[in-house]
């Protein structure tokens, strides 16, 4: 610890000092292609043997434009687009979008719905910090402890495909309910996948959390305070890592979150280990969430009553007039929402994912802005990075979790 | 007090703070929404932050909308806010007419001092709606690449691009030239200006129409 200190020290003064000479330091380009970045980052950094005296990070490899394209699309088209953001966990950016348009639209969606959306939620949580926390394990050093959760990652996958056709791309759920009804022994096997997680988490444990290696590895390696990550505009993990207790799912109780008993594991250095003990509490959490909501699945129908707005039944389309009617009107004139905006976010896995639409009264969004939760934390990366070890940029970079089709859009 | 009476004061507090500088201050979809004049759009944020009682002081973002002939300010930056000793979120937005000549664009200080989360999304409204921020930094482009010409976001932008490469639907391609078969849109410009100006792409030359002869001796 007193080591770590004095080193930051003596980089700041050697930050500081004029008279060195140019060829002292060596520029490294960490990325675009790297293996050890998430995604296409590009990260200029300035060594001074091995300590890393300035960072420089660009980004736009991978940007798609998906602002531009949803001002084009219907309001259930832009759910293709939100798959493609946080491709780890896209079923929390569908859900997201449809609570948007649907706050927009004035539309409440049944308790059955409203549960569903929760335990997607909540298995994206688990799926996304599974891959998260391997991946940190990974980096540095622990591939044991990957394989053990990518396989639990893919036992998830195989509902997901159940649920929605698709594994990483779902486009699960429209405006106004789920896409299909729930297929018959979800109930079941939603309970059987998470039945082994508690045992591999423990696994995990033992494996990583009081090992001194990843100890020594993990504990005061780029620490943030309270006040520079709200500055900044942390929010999830990252944020609760710092000890700011900032959770929507408690702040702005959203879908049936209130009905729900759980906890909000909290930091309070905001440093590399931090982050990575807060998620592997809130997978705990995230069990205790699905349990109650698989074990009070209310009846109901999978969509509120709502013609103007959801397409009837394929089967009614050609046998009654009235559905014919709607079906007609919504794939010709689309869903047209009142003049208004409106700012609606969720807790995804990497933090608050906001969508702020503004609606003209037309069949598309007059303007989407989606407010990625990793812009926020990647800004940091400069700042994180300065006078550490160029061995721990790679864990820095790898603990905030940047997904790069998130950040990009 | 309840969540609704504390955003009517803070409202109420807004309005005592900064007097005809509001335009308007309302609720809009359960939040608090103020529009301001853009000469306190740098002291609002900064006043907002330091209050003792609101204290502001998480950053959620910031962006801009072109709303380009509906209304006589053409863009308009939104910042959202939160302050955790109340629970709430606040949205101010800023209207700002474009400038009046083409070159230069229109232009607010920036927010970067006051909350460091600002930085990036200043330079993304910068990259791709064309609003410049002063005093900033690093006013240059975030995703675009440096070269890159107009601004993605405005409405006045194509969504397929101002290329002439750029194929509509439904074209076909003649397989000799590799160009599109319609004629391009009025706006486009030559492709050779749309180079960019890097080492690699000032050597590229077109594709030939011949098949590519086998190399002789070649691994069979």
């Amino acid at each position: 610890m007193l080591k770590h200190v004095i080193d930051k020290a003596v980089t700041e003064t050697h930050i500081a000092e004029e008279g060195k000479e140019r060829h002292d330091y060596y520029d490294l380009n960490l990325g675009p292609a790297h293996p050890t970045m998430h995604g296409i980052l590009e990260n200029r950094v300035k060594l001074d043997g091995e300590r890393i005296i300035d960072a420089e990070c660009h980004i736009g490899y991978c940007h798609r434009s998906f602002e531009k394209l949803s001002e084009h699309y219907s309001y259930n088209q832009v759910l293709t687009i939100t798959d493609r953001m946080n491709y780890v966990s896209s079923m929390a950016n569908n859900v997201g979008w449809t609570q948007a348009a649907e706050k927009l639209l004035g539309i409440e969606v049944p308790k059955l719905v409203q549960y569903v959306r929760v335990i997607t939620l909540e298995m994206n949580r688990i799926m996304d910090h599974l891959i998260r926390v391997g991946i940190l394990g990974v980096d540095a050093g622990a591939y044991t402890g990957f394989l053990y959760f990518m396989e639990q990652r893919e036992r998830a996958y195989k509902i997901i495909e159940k649920m929605t056709g698709g594994r990483l791309t779902t486009t699960f759920g429209r405006v106004g309910g789920l896409d299909k009804p729930l297929y018959p022994e979800f109930k079941e096997d939603v309970l059987e996948w998470l039945r082994p997680i508690p045992k591999v988490l423990k696994e995990f444990h033992t494996l990583v959390t009081r090992n001194r290696i990843f100890i020594e590895r993990f504990r005061d390696i780029s620490p943030i305070s309270k006040e520079r990550a709200l500055s900044y505009g942390f929010t999830g993990p990252n944020l609760r890592a710092a000890g700011v207790d900032y959770d929507l799912r408690k702040a702005e109780p959203y879908l049936s979150y209130s009905d729900f008993d759980f906890e909000v594991p909290l930091g309070t250095n905001g440093d590399v280990y931090d982050r990575y003990m807060v998620c592997m509490l809130e997978m705990e959490q995230s069990i205790k969430i699905i349990e109650q909501a698989i074990n009070n699945l209310p009846e109901g129908s999978w969509h509120a009553d709502i013609p103007e707005i959801f397409l009837p039944e394929k089967k009614d389309v050609y046998s009654s007039m009235e559905s014919m009617i709607y079906h007609f009107k919504i794939i010709m004139h689309g869903i047209r929402p009142p003049v208004g905006e409106v700012y609606e976010a969720v807790e995804s896995p990497n933090g608050e994912l906001g969508f702020y639409c503004v609606s003209d009264g037309g069949p598309n969004p007059y303007r989407l802005h989606f407010r990625s939760p990793c812009l926020y934390f990647y800004q940091s990366i400069e700042e994180l990075l300065k006078g550490g070890m160029l061995a721990d940029a790679v864990i820095t970079i790898s603990s905030i979790n940047v997904i790069a089709g998130e950040l990009e859009r | 007090m309840t969540r609704e009476e504390k955003q009517v004061k803070l409202l109420d507090d807004i309005q005592k703070q900064f007097g005809d500088k509001i335009v308007s201050a309302k609720m809009d979809y359960g939040m608090p929404v103020v529009v301001i004049d853009n000469s306190i759009h740098h002291d609002i944020f900064a006043w907002l932050k330091g209050h003792d009682e609101w204290k502001f002081d998480h950053f959620i973002d910031i962006t801009a909308v072109d709303y380009k002939d509906s209304r006589d300010a053409r863009f308009e930056v939104v910042v959202h806010l939160r302050t955790h000793t109340h629970n709430l979120k606040v949205r101010i937005k800023t209207p700002l007419a474009d400038s009046s000549d083409e070159k230069s664009m229109p232009e607010l200080p920036t927010l970067s001092d006051v909350f460091l989360g600002a930085s990036w999304s200043e330079r993304e409204i910068f990259d791709l709606m064309g609003i410049k921020f002063a005093n900033h930094p690093r006013m240059t482009r975030l995703l675009m690449p440096d070269n890159y010409e107009g601004h993605p976001l405005r409405k006045d932008f194509p969504v397929k691009g101002p290329h002439r490469g750029s194929f509509p639907r439904g074209t076909v391609v003649s397989n000799k030239r590799r160009e599109p078969a319609v004629a391009p849109t009025t706006k486009a410009k030559p492709a050779d200006q749309l180079l960019p100006n890097t080492p690699w792409e000032k050597q590229r030359k077109p594709l030939s129409d011949k098949p590519v002869e086998a190399k002789e001796g070649g691994d069979a």
